[in-house]
């Protein structure tokens, strides 16, 4: 399952402090909200690491998978009735001697922050 | 009570093509048990593999099984939904490949009101190719 343009559109890519960052549009009609629950909608978490992935794979121009994740913390629902355009930002992104990415991401709409997230991409 | 007798989605309020678990396989307070088989028509399916986000799903869905048991079987209430809250020190050796049954277990460190706390081992056979720790919390009750 690819969530762009299913779950998420790229609105614009911008650059926060000479790190990517992503406008991103919620498309309310993906199928999997009426799974994920029947009748109260909620972006799925795991969901959301994948769209970090994704656009991280936009900014790279190359495809990348998830090994280690150190934290991801959810401290706030998505609920595609109430929020409808999310930033994706990329505080870090550094390259290891390995090859493998350390990344730093944060979801956010206006004030409020969604998610937070520390890992290793390969 | 053999727990893998159980329609997995008494237990669980994700539906179809949502749900990343297929028996319950064994339950107590302390820990419980899981599995899955990968099967081509799963929406986390990719290249012949389960992509991370099914495979962590496929963990938070084991504490899901857990919790709708509980209270579907013991409180006698109905399923409630349940959020994840934090995954911590996830590491993937490897992602199972289409086919392979995986067989994941939770142990539950602390439980505090509708927070729940556990460490998973994700196995294809003895071979462990996933571990993490995860935050579930729970919520309202289902609708269905």
């Amino acid at each position: 399952m690819v969530l762009q343009d299913n779950l998420f559109s790229i609105i614009s890519q911008v650059q926060e402090g000479g790190q990517p960052a992503f406008q991103v549009q919620i498309n309310k009609e993906w199928p999997i909200y009426r799974a994920h629950f029947p009748g109260h909608p909620i972006t799925p978490g795991v969901c959301i690491v994948q769209m970090i992935q994704e656009l991280l794979e936009v900014h790279l121009g190359r495809k990348v998978s998830l090994r280690k994740a150190k934290n991801v913390k959810y401290l706030a629902i998505i609920s595609p009735e109430e929020v409808s355009e999310l930033t994706v930002s990329f505080p870090k992104i550094e390259e290891q001697e390995d090859g493998s990415l350390k990344v730093q991401a944060q979801v956010a709409s206006g004030e409020t922050l969604f998610t937070k997230l520390s890992a290793t991409f390969q | 009570m053999n727990y893998t007798d159980i329609n997995i989605l008494e237990l669980l309020p994700q539906r179809p093509p949502f749900v990343m678990v297929d028996h319950l396989t064994d339950y107590s307070e302390a820990q419980s048990s899981c599995d899955l088989t990968i099967r081509e028509d799963n929406v986390f399916c990719k290249d012949g593999e389960l992509a991370a986000a099914g495979l962590v799903e496929h963990i938070a869905q084991t504490c899901a099984a857990r919790l709708g048991y509980y209270n579907k079987y013991i409180l006698k209430t109905g399923v409630r939904l349940g959020f994840i809250g934090e995954v911590k020190d996830l590491d993937i050796v490897r992602l199972p490949r289409q086919g392979e049954r995986i067989d994941t277990t939770i142990t539950v460190i602390q439980e505090i009101f509708d927070v729940t706390l556990v460490n998973a081992e994700v196995r294809v056979g003895t071979e462990v190719i996933a571990t993490t720790r995860l935050k579930i919390a729970q919520g309202e009750q289902s609708s269905e």
